[in-house]
């Protein structure tokens, strides 16, 4: 039965029709095919094809799919639909880039800033990184105070672009 | 089995079997620390027959460290501040449990002064220097003055710098740029270079900022930033009398001031330079009447010249890399010092195999080979640095003869945003640079870490960079390049991968495997129907 991989690497889809029996993997139809023998060991997942073996890891989060092989990591999303849907909106939204702690905010509402200011400035692990304005602007929210911790992805402030 | 496992296990059998052996020097000892470094020093105390006491905060309560030690007691909530760098509350555990002595790792309170004399006060041993010895070589601003006396070369700079203004002065004096840097501790924290006045403002608040909370003290000097430099650094070995140098370590692969590579030794210190070097290192050790381990931080320039950095009064983070080249235990030789020992006995005792005599023979073992060490931290190297936080869903480490792992994680466990993102080291051995480095790219290959993103990919781009192949390395290198990750995926391998495991109950195959362990079980399937 010919069942169907629907993920996505660093926002672009992997969808392919694939099939089982037993230890082999069949992806894809017709000329593009590629045949796959797969063997556990322990920890990892031995991945032949013709002549070559893959060895990998892989492991399932909550919404993703990590798999590491020859010491590098991979995470694919898995798809659904709307996943790049992000609005292409004329605001720039500065979301948290990990989880940490807000020690300072220098945006304030209302101001204008320049290409480059230092907007909010986070600390995690015990090191500082500095949220800029991506481009000349005007403060149009905070959503942040000092001291407060935040999560990746939080938003923190909302910029309108200058015309 | 690793040399260095090997050299523990050999020096556990001399302690056993030597008739003249003195006590064990502590009943019991406090690891004031979390991560690698608590559970590598709780593995010493094992060794050493001595029992131990971790400690940690709310946020570490499944921490690898947490098992480590003998016992284990909850000290505070998740912020350092209120935990792991809480004075009271390492003493209070130390009182709680019977510790007589205080282990404090790197980092957090190994390098306070004021720690180390309130632990004097209250009849616990400071596994480290007096407070004397760290007032006048654990601040920058001090050991700089040490070293001057003793006419060894200083990068040109301003011991204190108050403020801004001030800092723009000196900047001036000596020529933009410069290096702003905290002077109550090391790390990278604190650290700011600033290119021009414009720039200085912000990057004294920040590195001002930075070194309060990194350390509780906001003090800070100012260095010219030499460019471009090699970071070089002796290791020291002193009972307060005397002090011997144990070899350097090339430290010059960093991101923001931190380390991410180490080796030794290093390939671009000539023999007349090594010896000059570590002829500084040691008389600044005796000046200050040292005792314990201690590291000499130098900037080498392109022609061999070197100047004095700082002293780290702590063992430091990439201490193995000696260790695996010496054989010795420098953690059981501090142990050995805190507790009354002489150079020759920690040098002796803390050494591999042949201690019989040891003791009468103050020289230390002769390096062997070359060592290099990998920080793998949990940071997106590829987009800034960033850190990263998130569950470890799966870990398997490599191992091979002349790799030792240092780690302080665990599957499942979750890493929280109020530590150093530094997960564990790999260090390798080899005969030569090569095969040490062929060992490292190896072991870091064939380990996996899935559910945080690491550093792990870029480690091995470094190590197989062309520069650092030719040991062409430079504390600017990482910095001043783009890395960017690999450029091919095997992506239908792991396609094929994630299309097998998606159908976990389908017959035959591996996931009749009822290994507990599997993350695939424990996490259950994936897939749709």
């Amino acid at each position: 039965m010919s069942r169907r991989l629907a993920l996505r690497r660093g926002g672009t889809p992997l969808a392919v029709p694939y099939e089982r029996k037993r230890d082999r993997i069949v992806l894809g139809q017709g000329d593009r095919r590629f045949e796959a023998e797969v063997k556990r060991e322990g920890f990892w997942f031995m991945v032949r094809s013709g002549e070559s073996t893959t060895r990998c890891a892989i492991a399932r989060g909550r919404r993703q799919l990590w798999l590491s092989c020859e010491g590098r990591t991979y995470v694919f999303e898995e798809d659904h639909p709307g996943a790049d849907a992000k609005a292409a909106g004329s605001t720039d939204e500065l979301r948290a880039p990990m989880t940490g702690r807000v020690v300072q905010v220098a945006a304030e509402k209302g101001a204008s800033v320049r290409e480059g200011d230092v907007l909010v400035t986070i600390e995690a692990m015990k090191m500082e990184f500095r949220l800029t304005a991506p481009e000349d602007g005007v403060v149009s929210e905070v959503r942040c105070a000092p001291g407060a911790r935040v999560e990746l992805g939080d938003l923190l402030v909302v910029l309108e672009p200058r015309k | 089995m690793s040399p260095a496992r090997a050299d523990y296990a050999a020096h556990q059998d001399a302690a056993r079997t030597d008739p003249v052996a003195p006590a064990i020097p502590f009943r019991k000892v406090l690891v004031a620390n979390r991560g690698e470094i608590a559970v590598r020093v709780c593995r010493t105390l094992r060794q050493m027959g001595i029992p131990s006491v971790t400690v940690y905060s709310e946020a570490d309560r499944g921490a690898p460290h947490v098992r480590a030690g003998d016992e284990s007691v909850a000290i505070g909530p998740a912020p350092a501040a209120q935990s792991y760098l809480d004075p009271s509350a390492i003493l209070d555990a130390a009182r709680r449990t019977g510790a007589g002595a205080i282990h404090p790792g790197y980092g957090f309170l190994s390098e306070n002064a004021a720690f180390a004399a309130t632990c004097r006060d209250a009849g616990v041993v400071f596994i480290g220097p007096s407070p004397e010895s760290m007032a006048r070589l654990g601040d920058k601003t001090a050991a700089r003055r040490t070293a001057a006396s003793l006419g060894i070369p200083l990068v040109p700079g301003a011991e204190e710098v108050a403020s801004a203004d001030r800092a723009v002065a000196e900047a001036e004096r000596v020529g933009f740029p410069v290096m702003l840097k905290a002077s109550g501790g090391g790390g990278g924290r604190g650290m700011r270079v600033v290119s021009s006045a414009s720039e200085m403002k912000s990057a004294f608040e920040a590195a001002r900022r930075e070194a309060k909370s990194a350390f509780g003290d906001d003090r800070l000097l100012l260095e010219k930033y030499v460019h471009p430099a090699r970071h070089v650094e002796v290791q020291i070995l002193a009972d307060g009398r005397r002090a011997q140098a144990l070899g350097e370590r090339e430290c010059s692969l960093q991101r923001r001031h931190q380390k991410l590579i180490e080796e030794s030794p290093s390939a671009a210190v000539a023999s007349k330079t090594r010896a000059a070097m570590e002829d500084a290192a040691v008389r600044l050790a005796e000046a200050a009447e040292y005792a314990g381990v201690m590291t000499a931080e130098f900037l080498m320039g392109e022609d061999g010249s070197f100047h004095f950095l700082e002293v780290n009064t702590r063992l430091q983070v990439e201490h193995p890399v000696t260790e695996m080249r010496s054989g010795l235990d420098l953690v059981s030789a501090q142990i050995l010092i805190a507790g009354g020992r002489s150079l020759a006995e920690a040098l002796g005792r803390a050494g591999q195999g042949s201690a019989k005599g040891a003791s009468r023979s103050p020289a230390p073992p002769e390096p062997r080979g070359h060592a290099i060490e990998a920080r793998l931290c949990a940071e997106d190297a590829y987009h800034g640095f960033l850190p990263q936080t998130g569950t470890i869903l799966m870990l398997a480490w490599h191992e091979e003869d002349g790799v030792r792992i240092d780690s302080g994680i665990a599957q499942g466990q979750t890493l929280s945003p109020d530590y150093d993102s530094l997960l564990a080291k790999v260090v390798a051995h080899g005969k030569d640079r090569e095969e040490a480095r062929t060992k490292l790219v190896r072991a870091l290959r064939g380990t996996a870490l899935l559910g945080v993103v690491t550093n792990q990919s870029f480690l091995i781009d470094l190590l197989e960079d062309a520069s650092f192949r030719r040991a062409e390395t430079f504390t600017h290198t990482v910095e001043s390049r783009e890395w960017l990750p690999p450029a091919t995926v095997p992506e239908p391998a792991l396609a094929a991968l994630a299309a097998y495991v998606s159908e976990p109950r389908s017959a035959g195959g591996a996931e009749e495997d009822t290994d507990r362990y599997s993350p695939w079980q424990r996490l259950g399937a994936w897939g749709r129907s």
